[in-house]
């Protein structure tokens, strides 16, 4: 028999003994990440491995810009020179220009979405960008650009352009994760804005956000908004969650039968708005009951109704900021575009003509 | 000095990792995202059979779950365990063709899984267990074991001991 068959028929006691430690090495690692809190090491180390690959994720889109330079550049270098080399390199600008200026514009789209948002909610805080998510089917969650450096911590309200979309789950220095909604060990206290019912909005493996522990008597109906209703201090009160889409036919304290749209999907986020503080607005009242409004502070629900003191932050903005910015940078890059366009376009006449 | 099939090993776990990093979240496919670690733990420990270590599933596993957000030694535990039984009982089996060898690579994909939810469920994870099976380890295991039938085939060529033609030799003779 070969030497081979005779050495591969038992690992060796060095590879046993290596079997057992790394055993009893993973098991002491899962209790003792049973055991300890969000800030407990192997917490902490989580966390900080997250959002490096976050950062480096970040790098990465980096580095495929730079290799598509580069290419573009290797393909200019290697071209006749006699040719329309200028115009190559102005179309080469141009076309540059243009996807610059949709960026711009669509950037522009998003900020102006959530600066909405942040205008009908009264919320403030900053903008952060979503640079990484999560890479399990387990774990719905996203990675933002903003940590515990930028004031963030642990527990605060995330919004997106529509509404709520999770929570802060752990803050690192210079990043935190996000835990979206959707995620099964997310949940949020709301209340149904129309019969001030509260309930536990939680999300599920299927994707969908369900409103569980209702009274039987206080069931929403089909297009009820629902609003976070502040209660155990967990998400800031009076955001919008989402509307119920569905109702089953189960009675009491349903579970799993009513069906709220969640907010952005994950995979559409690029920027959120890190919720450092909520106006002390009452929940808001539709027009058939606005007689519940305490204080004349209504909340406005998808433009239909104007909050009455939505120039109260007196902080600077920092979305309204970055959104005139981005409004500058596409206005300077239209108008650059349209010269080198004209110019462009007179030189190729010359061109043809010679 | 490292052999061929060991440099394959150490390259294709650094590109396993890069691609799980970055490249299995855009790939998520109605909440089933891509497990390059797993497949390829479980396609090199069926290619390399007796010859597969613990170590190689136990880091990637570890990777998975500080990357991953899940109990840390969770997934480490349980790839280790299954890929070691999984290489075990495809060498016992002794058939050396390519349907014998899917078949415990199918099972130890699904054997993972299945085990890993449940581990989430018993740690407290929102979800029962027919929408653990039917939400997330079968469309996951479908994912990982196409990966997983592609990593092997690879693997196969590359990652398997010098010996190990000799032994199909000495089997034939």
């Amino acid at each position: 028999m070969p030497t081979f068959v005779q050495q591969s028929n038992g690992p060796s006691m060095a590879r046993r003994v290596l079997f057992v430690v790394l055993i009893i090495a993973a098991l002491a690692m899962l209790v003792v990440y049973a055991n300890e809190g969000d800030e407990g090491p192997l917490h902490s180390a989580q966390s900080s491995v997250m959002g490096a690959t976050g950062q480096v994720g970040g790098l990465g889109a980096g580095i495929g810009a730079a290799a598509e330079s580069a290419s573009t550049a290797a393909a200019n270098a290697t071209a006749d020179p006699n040719t329309l080399e200028g115009l190559r390199q102005q179309n080469e600008e141009l076309r540059q220009l243009l996807a610059d200026a949709e960026e711009y514009r669509q950037e522009v789209d998003r900020l102006r979405g959530l600066l909405d948002m942040k205008q009908v909610s009264a919320v403030t805080g900053p903008v952060a960008h979503v640079i990484g998510r999560s890479t399990s089917a387990w774990d719905q969650s996203i990675t933002i650009d903003l940590g515990s450096e930028d004031g963030v911590v642990s527990g605060m309200t995330v919004m997106g352009s529509t509404g709520v979309i999770g929570q802060v789950s752990r803050a690192a220095e210079h990043t935190s994760t996000v835990r979206l909604l959707t995620d099964p060990n997310s949940g949020a206290a709301v209340m149904v804005q129309s019969s001030r019912a509260n309930g536990v909005v939680r999300g599920s493996l299927n994707g969908l956000l369900y409103l569980e522990d209702i009274d039987e008597d206080q069931l929403p109906v089909e297009g009820d908004v629902i609003l976070t209703s502040g209660l155990g201090g967990s998400y800031e009160r009076g955001l919008i969650v989402g509307a119920v889409v569905s109702v089953g036919d189960s009675t009491s304290n349903a579970v799993n039968t009513i069906i709220v749209n969640p907010n952005d999907s994950a995979e559409m986020l690029e920027e959120v708005i890190v919720v450092f503080k909520a106006p002390k607005v009452n929940v808001p009242a539709t027009s058939s009951d606005s007689a519940d409004t305490q204080d004349g502070e209504t909340l406005a629900l998808d433009g239909q109704t104007e909050s009455s003191d939505v120039n109260a932050v007196e902080e600077a903005d920092p979305t309204e900021t970055a959104l005139q910015e981005a409004l500058l940078a596409q206005e300077e890059q239209e108008a650059e575009l349209a010269a080198d366009e004209d110019q462009n376009y007179e030189e190729y006449g010359e061109y043809e003509e010679v | 000095m490292l052999g061929s099939e060991r440099i394959f090993v150490i390259v294709g776990a650094l590109v396993a990792v890069v691609l799980q990093l970055f490249v299995a979240p855009y790939l998520s496919i109605a909440g089933a995202v891509p497990n390059f670690l797993l497949a390829f733990a479980m396609a090199v420990a069926i290619a390399r059979g007796s010859s597969a270590g613990c170590l190689l599933p136990f880091l990637l596993g570890l990777v998975y779950d500080f990357v991953g957000g899940g109990p840390v030694g969770g997934m480490a535990l349980v790839l280790m365990l299954v890929s070691v039984a999984a290489a075990r009982g495809f060498q016992l089996v002794d058939n050396d063709s390519l349907f014998m060898a899917l078949v415990p690579l199918a099972a130890g994909v699904l054997v993972v899984e299945v085990a890993y939810g449940a581990l989430l469920l018993a740690l407290g994870y929102q979800a029962s267990l027919a929408d653990m099976l039917i939400y997330r380890a079968f469309p996951c295991f479908l994912y990982d074991f196409v990966l997983g039938c592609i990593l092997y085939l690879i693997a196969r060529r590359w990652a398997r001991p010098a010996g190990a033609a000799r032994v199909e030799l000495t089997q034939l003779r």
